[in-house]
């Protein structure tokens, strides 16, 4: 049961995975209408990889990550869930949607998460201390002396100083607090990290103190990586694959650098050519390639999602949605054109 | 060491500090809490029996084993003129001093510094028909039963302000578990349990308060017990919000990421972050509840007599509008008492959220 | 010789102390969060402004406008200069008439910055002429407006509440509100921060248009995100602890920066045309707090090539090349 994994094992596999919220509660129930959050989504997380989610507001990504750690339910109990959702961990298979609690309580020791905004992500009243203490406390991992050790150690890894563990979070810069997100995080020796945004929120030049960081513990730890961010400079750099969402639909997967060279996807041209770059001084050419608004999730839109706004439409488009299909090894793309 | 460190940088500290910085509210608290503090000390202060007695040689401490009369020979005379005749029953500290002092025995009597009872009338020790205006010996008068007001307002003001904590307390605790509850739970739970609240709220607290007034009389009890009982329900929706608001912010994520039980999600994460408003919220209800048994003491259907309450003795002023005493002396103490309790939770409520006064330009 | 729009020369301004209610031994009770900051913009140019949280840039922008809030934050000392006025000295009525008349702004969220009860129409007409009589040649305007802007279906847009609009149409219906009157100077305060990025891209064409129809007029574009910077502005400077590092034309500030932070920057940014994780050089350390910098250059304890100098005496403002200034002891 516990051979090593090799590299390219897949440690998550998703098939089919819709959710939808309802969109306003009906007091009865009946006749409650439903948003499409996720449209059947379908994707491997490989064993050790750094697996980047990217697309634009209203895409689902959030939810994906959500979904990846069975805490839909507890943030919207009338959530409807369809799908399969597995993990496949060193100790067997666990079908998130429907397993046990105590299947569940093992679950979260190994998969862990790192929200956006650490503001709102610590709670105000606990010290550095018992925020990095508590998941460790939780599962039973340490106690004591040992403990103490542990959260010696965890600081240290993720660069901060032994001298903070009495600080409370609003003493601290968004830096540091993303920094004890990730001690936290590491507290209980997880296999996978999701990470939801998690530079978002912080100044410029503490993003590369964070990102380097990343990198550095993926290594260490042995980590396999969902890193979530709608800005694709960050993605592209730290990322071994993509998967690029829109409107809670998957449109393309691809290695990083055969997405940003040669991306099939009309979205995934257009949003790489519209993020602005350091280097070169070419913004002019990209905004006539996209045209229009991003509609919301609760219109039902019938055939492809991008149809509104792609500047290759058919008639086909329009009603049939397009199946994510392998084009290329190791690249696969939802589009009826390409 | 390292708590002493936690407190000091912690927002609750900040907060006080800002509290100690608004002079009126930091004062107003620190004269009441004095005040309260010493109401515990009222029988050693306000009280008919003596402190200290030495009789024949012998000290006698009356405040901790009543004395008859006989015990120290006691002699009372009925008027100037007639014959002294001896006391029976329970000692009279305050003839039993002068006896002493016109005696010449050697014996003395220490009394407290108000030496009055508040329910105990003097109609015998004292001339003239009650009420008294206020002199050397009476410094706020007598009521109209011969009692000292000093005394009744002092221990009144010791019941209102317990009453009213009391009631504060428990209602808050109700409060804050059923809409902690209500809160947590949600869903179909929450649906019916306000729909219960709210018809629990459309009852008619005053009436009922009459009614069981008329029958079957109140006591300090049960008066607590139906004042909380129709109290709670403000806070148990404050909470019920606050739990709703704190359960969907991402820590209480978080914290269930890492696999945190409900119960510890609850106690631990979000009701030490919904209570922290409530404490601005105690001293008005304070307020209310201190009014609401003066108004109720007022219109009779309150304590009992012959308790010493603020509203009885405020309804006598009403009736006696020119016995002046009877009338300025408790309004004043329950203005006063009332307006630094409301500094108090002005001061709260701007150390918790200082605002700034923005000029517009 | 262009003449300068806008000159801001030695500009200060403070704020209180967050704990003045509580350290009343504090020495002191002020920070200055702009710290003798000069900048010049040219008519007709885009003048990118750069800087992190906490930089001070979006209190230069309400600074211009003299739209703090007093007296918790307020200008000190300087001087700002539109076309040879020094606005500080205005007084209220003549300030009110230049707002939205020669000076506008936008702000970063549009969702708040709109009134969310009433119509997109009623805000804009308002921003048009702030008198109340609304006529047809006004109403007509409005539409024009919004038509330049690229609000699709604009005459029946303008009966929209805020929130029926998505937020890259509520940042148009901003710039419309913005450029209503002609102003010599638009401020745009990260207007791109809160859209997605093809949005963005929308966005910063729409000024880029617009700007090039009315030459004339500059447009003042802060933003902490240097890529951005390099596809739109003419002029770059870089703010750090409220005062202004670096200043040169934009080939020239990304080709040869000068300045260890402006440095720092671009070597710490991943670049969508660089390599998958090439080392990135991050600047150490952080932003130190309101009124911990170094008594010397505000950036010496972060700066790798710091010298002893650095940490004691503020370094001048020195021209090194044509229009490339750089403040920095090492020049």
């Amino acid at each position: 049961m516990s051979s090593l994994l090799s590299k390219n094992e897949n440690i998550f596999e998703v098939r089919k995975l819709n959710v939808r919220f309802p969109s306003h509660q009906s007091i009865l129930g009946f006749k409650t209408k439903y948003i499409e959050v996720l449209n059947s989504i379908s994707f491997d997380v490989r064993t050790n990889e750094i697996l980047g989610f990217v697309g634009e507001s209203g895409c689902g990504k959030s939810t994906v990550a959500k979904s990846l750690l069975g805490l839909l339910k507890f943030e919207n109990p009338y959530v409807k869930i369809d799908g399969s959702l597995l993990y496949k961990g060193i100790d067997g298979v666990i079908d998130i949607l429907n397993c046990s609690e105590k299947q569940l309580e093992c679950f979260r020791k190994k998969v862990q998460i790192i929200f956006q905004d650490p503001v709102t992500s610590l709670n105000p009243k606990f010290t550095v201390d018992t925020i990095i203490k508590e998941p460790m406390i939780v599962h039973k991992i340490s106690k004591g002396k040992e403990l103490d050790e542990r959260f010696s150690f965890l600081l240290e890894r993720v660069g901060l100083n032994n001298e903070l563990k009495n600080k409370y979070p609003h003493e601290l810069s968004g830096g540091q607090k993303q920094r004890i997100m990730l001690a936290r995080a590491l507290a209980t020796n997880p296999s996978v990290l999701i990470a939801d945004e998690p530079l978002s929120a912080l100044d410029v030049s503490i993003q590369a103190q964070i990102l380097n960081l990343f990198v550095q513990l993926q290594k260490e730890f042995k980590l396999t990586i969902v890193f979530i961010s709608h800005d694709l400079s960050v993605v592209k750099y730290l990322c071994d694959r993509i998967i690029v969402m829109y409107l809670g639909t998957i449109v393309e997967i691809a290695e990083s650098e055969t997405l940003y060279n040669n991306g099939l996807h009309p979205y995934t041209k257009g949003l790489i050519s519209a993020v602005p770059s350091l280097v070169k001084n070419d913004l002019k050419k990209t905004s006539k390639w996209l045209t229009g608004e991003i509609p919301s999730i609760k219109d039902k839109i019938k055939g492809c999602v991008f149809y509104s706004r792609c500047p290759l439409k058919e008639d086909i488009c329009k009603n049939n949605i397009p199946a994510l299909e392998k084009k290329r090894s190791n690249q696969w793309v939802a589009c009826h054109l390409v | 060491m390292k708590i002493m460190s936690q407190i000091l940088t912690s927002v609750g500290y900040q907060r006080w500090l800002r509290f100690k910085s608004i002079k009126r509210a930091y004062y107003s608290f620190v004269i009441i809490l004095l005040l309260y503090l010493t109401s515990f000390l009222l029988p050693v202060l306000v009280n008919s029996e003596a402190l200290l007695v030495k009789y024949n040689g012998k000290f006698y401490f009356p405040l901790f084993k009543s004395y008859k009369a006989e015990d120290f020979n006691q002699y009372v005379k009925k008027t100037d003129d007639s014959i002294s005749q001896p006391l029976f029953g329970k000692a009279n500290y305050r003839l039993l001093k002068k006896q002493f002092e016109s005696d010449n025995s050697g014996n003395w009597v220490l009394l407290t510094l108000v030496p009055y009872d508040p329910e105990e009338n003097l109609l015998e020790e004292m001339e003239g028909i009650p009420p008294h205006p206020p002199s050397l010996q009476h410094w706020f008068g007598t009521d109209d039963r011969g009692r000292d007001v000093f005394a009744r307002l002092a221990y009144g003001f010791k019941i209102s302000l317990t009453f009213s904590l009391l009631v504060t307390l428990i209602s808050f605790i109700m409060g804050i578990i059923i809409g902690g509850v209500l809160g947590f739970v949600g869903g179909k739970t929450d649906l019916i349990g306000v729909r219960f609240i709210e018809i629990w709220s459309t009852l008619p607290f005053l009436y009922i308060i009459i009614i069981i007034s008329s029958l079957i009389g109140v006591s300090f009890l049960l008066m607590i017990i139906v004042l909380t009982l129709f109290s709670w329900m403000n806070i148990s929706f404050y909470i019920r919000g606050e739990f709703y608001r704190e359960k969907a912010k991402e820590y209480v994520l978080a914290a269930r990421s890492i696999g945190a039980s409900k119960s510890r999600l609850i106690f631990r994460h979000i009701l030490p972050n919904s209570l922290t408003p409530i404490i601005t919220f105690i001293p008005f209800s304070i307020v209310g509840n201190i009014t609401l048994l003066v108004a109720l003491d007022y219109l009779g259907f309150g304590l009992p007599p012959p308790t010493p309450s603020w509203g009885e003795l405020i309804n006598q002023g009403m009736h006696n509008l020119h016995n002046w005493w009877l009338v300025i002396f408790p309004l004043l103490a329950l203005f006063l008492t009332l307006l630094l309790i409301v500094f108090i939770g002005e001061g709260i409520r701007e150390a918790f959220n200082p605002k700034e006064k923005i000029i517009f330009q | 010789m262009m003449s300068f729009l806008l000159e801001i020369k030695n500009l200060t301004v403070s704020i209180q102390n967050e704990n003045f209610y509580i350290s009343k031994g504090s020495n002191n009770l002020s920070t200055n969060v702009i710290d003798n900051l000069s900048l010049d913009i040219r008519a007709g140019e885009i003048y990118g402004l750069v800087g992190e949280s906490g930089s001070g840039k979006t209190l230069l922008a309400l600074s211009i406008m003299r739209l703090l809030s007093e007296p918790f934050i307020k200008i000190n000392s300087g001087e700002i200069f539109l076309n040879g006025t020094d606005i500080l000295k205005l007084s209220y009525e003549n300030l009110r008439k230049i707002r939205g008349n020669k000076i506008s702004i936008i702000f970063q969220e549009p969702s708040s910055s709109l009134n969310p009860v009433l119509k997109i129409g009623t805000q804009l007409l308002e921003a048009i002429s702030p008198d109340t009589n609304t006529n047809q040649d006004k109403k007509e305007y409005a539409i024009s407006l919004l038509k330049k802007v690229g609000v699709p279906d604009a005459e029946s847009r303008m009966n929209y509440y805020p929130h029926q609009l998505s937020g890259g149409m509520k940042q148009r219906v901003m710039i419309a509100m913005a450029i209503a009157r002609k102003p010599s100077l638009i401020i745009a305060d990260e207007p791109t921060t809160a859209l997605d990025v093809t949005i963005q891209a929308e966005i910063l064409d729409l000024l880029r248009n617009l700007h090039s129809e009315q030459s004339e007029s500059s447009i003042l574009f802060i933003t902490h995100n240097l890529a951005i910077v390099n596809q739109i502005c003419d002029t770059v400077s870089v703010i750090y602890g409220g005062e202004i590092m670096e200043t040169a034309p934009r080939d020239e500030f990304f080709s040869n920066p000068l300045h260890p932070y402006t440095q720092g920057l671009l070597n710490s940014l991943p670049d969508i045309n660089k390599s998958k994780r090439i080392k990135l050089s991050p600047i150490k350390g952080t932003v130190p707090p309101l009124g911990k910098f170094p008594p010397g250059c505000k950036f010496a304890d972060r700066c790798e090539k710091a010298v002893s100098i650095c940490n004691k005496i503020k370094p001048e403002n020195k021209e090194l090349q044509k229009n490339h200034f750089v403040k920095c002891h090492l020049y």
